[in-house]
């Protein structure tokens, strides 16, 4: 079955599931299987934001007064938060968009990664603010050990799916001869694959990130770095909207719904979706060694943050219905809620920019004639 | 981590274990008479961060921080317990020691450091001193809330922000502001005034100001909070308005700019010799004069710009800060003050069209906008007719859609009704008009173009703010002391200050303009069982307002009778004798039927007879920061959660509102209000009194509306009942994003319960 950009049969689209149906045709959003995607999609488009309107030019000055271990671990962090924007500006249009069968899974994946193609410019735009020459970053992203060795497993799905996905889409199932080597194809296995390429997607957005997050608002609680922690926490609101879109995902193939296959496949990948999550946990973990490794912080230091990776863990790992790893149900950095949320945030005029408003959820309708005899 | 190997690096460099017990007599003392405190739950929270060779001051910094986070709905004591911990923490650094020195040694040795201002030592007397400082009760400094140490840490103490030195604690803040305001009051009365005043500020009766917190007993002599600064349509006066913007920026000012005189894009230069680039660069130009100065660590420069709703170039200056468009064609670190009267508004409430002008090529419309509105509306409809005026007509509805549109994505388009700025002023509009409002939209005063920076001719207006903080106040009388306090140590502000320039210090002095307004409203309402959106406040309200304004009048008037009526009394309204309750919107007394209580007859004469000292003295302003000092809600605003975190400079703080335990079920809190009305009706009954202007917000809930859009509908309703009601200014809109995390364990926020998604981090 080759991918096509226009699929020309007709066929009821509620009946299709969210991957390998039929090929999407036309990009129509009246009628929907999952409304939650188009509320995503609608979501996510409001909250559009640009770096630019975030003011970094205090953070320089604060860089500059930064002691070498706490430089260490607000770079390290920044190199790493790149590298995964850069991964998932990319990967999921590149490597499941040719999957997706549904239009409005489709819109949302390409939504999803635009938004964390924004993300990936507010890097640069701090980077180039605080640094005098940005490539000494960029550059070391991919010379650093500690960096790349968490970029494989992040990246090993994403390029395992691809692969195999590729031979599925121009050979069909079957044992096919390539490059002289045997490779047996098989859409449960290509299933699977989809599947646990989701939980790991799930895991970048739900850990990783978070663990990331932790360090940059702990830069923020102590008033120094504040305009980064405005876009972090900007790209944090995103990223929220992001996991609860893979979520959704794991659950509606876990049970069934969408494609009884998938909720076969999600029973019998369970340990290996558990050890997806403790893999994860534990790179973190080591991590946090590496960022703390010459020194700690007011409010965070490597035992903090550990704690910090287990209760996240823990939590999301509830959420897709699986069982906890660590057993730890209190939040230990329970300032973090206060960066993310913007419900209960009041902000001094003009002395920081508001970081909560929405673009364009307005309802332009007007019957102007029922103003009509209003006395002013 | 264990304890007992855990090693502390001193302040000589030496390291030392960890004296436990130390930190637990610390503790305990902090705890002293506070409810509900675990002294073990803040140093287990704290330990985990102790490391090996941590600081003696990292280690406390540790234990208030762990301390803060601790802050909830059910122990809001914590809040007490982390401001006694960093109390302490300042003072060990500021002094060495826990105890303050004597008030006089104090002085002397900041002088020294040229950190006070050296006339604290030349105007008073060693006796003097000995006065004051039996007055001082450092044990105030106990009563401050977390929120409110980690203001006067970040903002208000004298400090080098450089070294992070600290030099001060705050009851020396407050009885020298009062020393300094007092200092040139007769000998026999001026320490009587300095007590009274100390007591007052001390107690948190009067919210005082950053500036004059942060400024007042420094060398710094410029404390005026608001500056209003109008161009001109000539490069000379756009290059003065400029560089008056850059001289009030770097001192700590917030700016108004009236930029509404500036020729639309393609109007003639010198009779056509050159086609004029519009308004853009210039406000670009305008904006990076404001963002030139980050006003010494204290604030960071902004300012809101005024043009008219009818100008040729409206519908590129609406978008001027939305994030669609590119570089060239935005200017978004600008707010704007869109500006309206009943003509506009007529317009589309017929489902008229609105024609736009240019202002350069229809002067005297641009002049009768602010000073006559009948000529303004004799004069537009004149030159819709004419045929060789250059416009564009567009349709009202559309336009309005526009802005409020603007309004409601950027959340910073503000309005500015310029009729009833004008027709309900202090000021006489023929004499003196008012044609633009500040930053923060609760300023309205006259203003007057500079042709270059030194142009006595030109004006440009201060205004000088301070609050009642209303949750202090048991009965209404008090507000006749408070008022004369604040009145008189205002009034001494003005000829205290320096003026950076001399268009600055010609209109101050002439008019000695004042800002008076209110903190803790919310509190007040819940105290006395009112309610926002019921009603239940209104007579309230009215009662309040009208015995503020009277007793601020009054004050103003014995001023008066002491020193003489301001230099410019006669361009005031008030020198006719006609009172605000004599120019205020009829509509308000159809919903608010509450009678005057006060003479203001006798005082309508004494006020014609001896005039005014102050040719205003109230306005209602945001006053975000400096309420949080006095633990108070901000300004007139509803608070959005029984614990509220604010975020500024100085990153996240926790408040809880004031009396939690016994009002909980009396706060309403933001977003439980349905709908603006009841806060507009009040807002126009604070608007009968207040002679300025009010900064009100108006707030959209979108999960309240069908598909969760704010209907446009709503905008419009609510923007007509603004004007019906009276009021001068719109402010921020507010709009609730849903953005949330769901592992909130700690309850501290009230949130709505939304329709969950299925399992999802935001609620959708």
């Amino acid at each position: 079955m080759n991918y096509t950009s226009f699929n020309k049969k007709k066929f009821d689209a509620f009946s299709q599931p969210m991957f390998l149906g039929e090929n999407v045709n036309v990009a129509r959003y009246d009628q929907q299987r999952y409304p939650m995607f188009e509320r995503l999609i609608e979501k996510q488009l409001s909250f559009f934001w640009r770096p630019e309107e975030i003011d970094v030019s205090k953070d320089s000055k604060d860089f500059s007064k930064l002691p070498d271990h706490e430089r260490h671990i607000f770079l390290s962090n920044l190199k790493y938060q790149t590298l995964l924007d850069s991964i998932q500006g990319r990967s999921p249009n590149v490597v499941l968009l040719p999957l997706v069968s549904l239009p409005e899974l489709e819109t949302w994946i390409e939504t999803w990664a635009f938004s964390e193609t924004i993300h990936s410019r507010s890097y640069t735009h701090i980077i180039r603010n605080i640094m005098p020459d940005p490539s000494v970053i960029f550059d070391d992203i991919v010379n650093n050990e500690a960096i790349i060795s968490r970029a494989n497993s992040v990246t090993d799905y994403y390029d395992d799916l691809l692969e195999y996905s590729q031979v599925y889409l121009h050979h069909g199932e079957g044992t096919h001869t390539l490059n002289g080597k045997e490779v047996t194809i098989s859409k449960r296995e290509l299933k699977k694959k989809i599947f646990l390429t989701i939980v790991s997607v799930n895991v970048l957005e739900a850990i990783r990130f978070y663990c990331s997050f932790a360090c940059s608002f702990a830069f923020a609680e102590r008033a120094i770095m504040e305009g980064n922690a405005k876009i972090i926490r900007l790209i944090a609101r995103d990223e929220a909207l992001h996991l609860s879109g893979t979520q959704f995902m794991i659950n509606q193939m876990a049970n069934g719904a969408d494609d009884p296959e998938f909720a076969e496949i999600a029973l019998e990948t369970r340990n290996d979706v558990i050890a997806i999550f403790r893999e994860a946990a534990e790179q973190e973990m080591e991590w946090a060694d590496y960022l703390f490794k010459d020194g700690s912080m007011i409010g965070l230091n490597k035992d903090i943050l550990v704690q910090y990776i287990e209760f996240i863990t823990d939590s999301r790992l509830r959420d897709i219905g699986y069982p906890e790893l660590y057993g730890r149900s209190s939040n230990p950095l329970p300032w973090m809620d206060s960066w993310l949320r913007s419900d209960s945030v009041q902000v001094a005029p003009q002395e920081t920019e508001i970081t909560s408003y929405l673009v364009g959820a307005i309802d332009s309708k007007v019957d102007i004639d029922s103003f009509a005899d209003m006395e002013l | 981590m264990n304890q007992a190997t855990l090693l502390i690096t001193k302040r000589s460099g030496r390291t030392e274990p960890i004296d436990l017990e130390k930190i637990h007599r610390v503790l305990n003392w902090a705890a002293n008479g506070l409810e509900g405190i675990s002294v073990s739950q803040v140093e287990l929270n704290a330990q985990l961060q102790f490391y090996n060779g941590i600081t003696t001051s990292e280690i406390h910094e540790t234990l208030i921080k762990s301390a803060a986070d601790l802050i909830s709905a059910e122990i809001p004591d914590y809040q007490y317990f982390a401001a006694r911990l960093n109390i302490f923490h300042l003072r060990k650094k500021a002094y060495n020691q826990f105890e303050p020195p004597h008030l006089r040694c104090q002085v002397k040795r900041l002088v020294d450091m040229n950190r006070y201002d050296k006339h604290l030592l030349e105007d008073y007397s060693y006796d003097d001193y000995e006065q004051m400082n039996s007055w001082i009760d450092h044990s105030r400094d106990l009563n401050f809330a977390y929120a409110a140490v980690k203001q006067l840490e970040g903002k208000y103490l004298v400090q080098d922000r450089v070294s992070g030195e600290y030099f001060e604690s705050p009851q020396f803040l407050y009885m020298l502001v009062g020393a300094a305001l007092f200092a040139k009051y007769p000998e026999e009365t001026r320490l009587d005034f300095v007590r009274r005043f100390y007591d007052a500020a001390s107690l948190f009766k009067l919210s005082l100001p950053t500036p004059i917190m942060s400024g007042v007993r420094t060398p710094t002599r410029q404390f005026s909070s608001c500056v209003l600064i109008e161009s001109d349509d000539s490069l000379d006066s756009i290059n003065a308005s400029a560089t008056a913007i850059v001289r009030y920026v770097s001192q700590r000012a917030g700016i108004g700019i009236n930029a509404g005189r500036i020729r639309a894009i393609g109007s003639k230069i010198r009779s056509g010799e050159a086609f004029h680039t519009g308004c853009v660069p210039f406000y670009k130009y305008f904006q990076s004069a404001v963002k030139s100065c980050s006003q010494g660590g204290v604030r960071g420069g902004a300012a809101t710009l005024f043009y008219p709703l009818w100008h040729l170039e409206v519908e590129d200056l609406l978008v001027l800060k939305n994030n669609r468009g590119v570089e060239e064609n935005r200017v978004r670190h600008l707010d704007y003050g869109v500006q309206l009267n009943k003509t506009m508004y007529q317009r589309l409430i017929k489902n008229g069209h609105i024609t736009l002008f240019s202002p350069d090529e229809v002067p005297d419309l641009y002049d009768a906008f602010f000073s006559d509105q009948d000529e303004f509306e004799r004069l537009y409809t004149t030159y819709e007719q004419a045929q060789n005026i250059r416009k564009k007509t567009v349709k009202a509805v559309d336009l309005f859609a526009t802005l409020m549109q603007e309004r409601a994505s950027t959340g910073r388009i503000y309005i500015q009704n310029v009729d009833h700025c004008n027709t309900h002023s202090p000021f006489n509009p023929y004499k003196a008009p008012i044609r633009q409002s500040n930053l923060c939209l609760e300023i309205a005063l006259p203003t007057k173009p500079l042709n270059d920076i030194n142009d006595p001719e030109g004006e440009i207006a201060l205004c000088t703010l301070a609050a009642f903080n209303l949750g202090e106040i048991d009965d209404l009388n008090e507000l006749d002391e408070l008022a004369e306090l604040i009145v008189r140590a205002l009034d001494s502000l003005l000829d205290y200050q320096n003026y950076p320039v001399k268009a600055a210090e010609n209109s101050s002095l002439r008019r000695r303009t004042l800002g008076i307004g209110v903190i803790n409203y919310a509190y007040y309402l819940a105290k006395n069982n009112a309610r926002y959106s019921d009603g239940s406040g209104l007579g309230l309200t009215h009662r309040t307002f009208e015995a503020i304004q009277y007793y601020l009048l009054k004050a103003s008037n014995t001023l008066a009778k002491e020193f003489g009526a301001c230099e410019a009394f006669g361009d005031t309204t008030y020198s006719e004798g006609v009172m605000p309750i004599d120019s205020h919107k009829a509509e308000v007394d159809k919903y608010c039927g509450e009678p005057l209580f006060l003479d203001w007859d006798s005082l309508r004469s004494e006020i014609v007879e001896h005039g005014l000292r102050n040719s205003t003295l109230s306005a209602l302003m945001p006053s975000e920061t400096s309420s949080q000092i006095s633990n108070a809600t901000n300004g007139i605003e509803p608070p959005r959660g029984l614990v509220s975190v604010k975020s500024s400079k100085d990153g996240v703080l926790k408040q809880v509102l004031p009396e939690l335990h016994r009002l909980k079920d009396q706060y309403e809190l933001l977003w439980q209000i349905p709908n603006n009305t009841g806060y507009l009706q009040l807002v126009g009954v604070m608007q009968k009194f207040v002679d300025q202007a009010i900064s009100a917000n108006t707030n959209y809930d979108p999960s309240k509306y069908k598909d969760s859009k704010v209907p446009m509908q709503q905008l419009f309703g609510d923007l007509l009942l603004a004007y019906k009601n009276g009021l001068k200014t719109l402010y921020y809109h507010n709009t609730r994003d849903g953005a949330e995390e769901k592992y909130q364990d700690t309850a501290e926020v009230h949130i709505a319960e939304e329709e969950g998604c299925e399992g999802g981090a935001c609620k959708i």
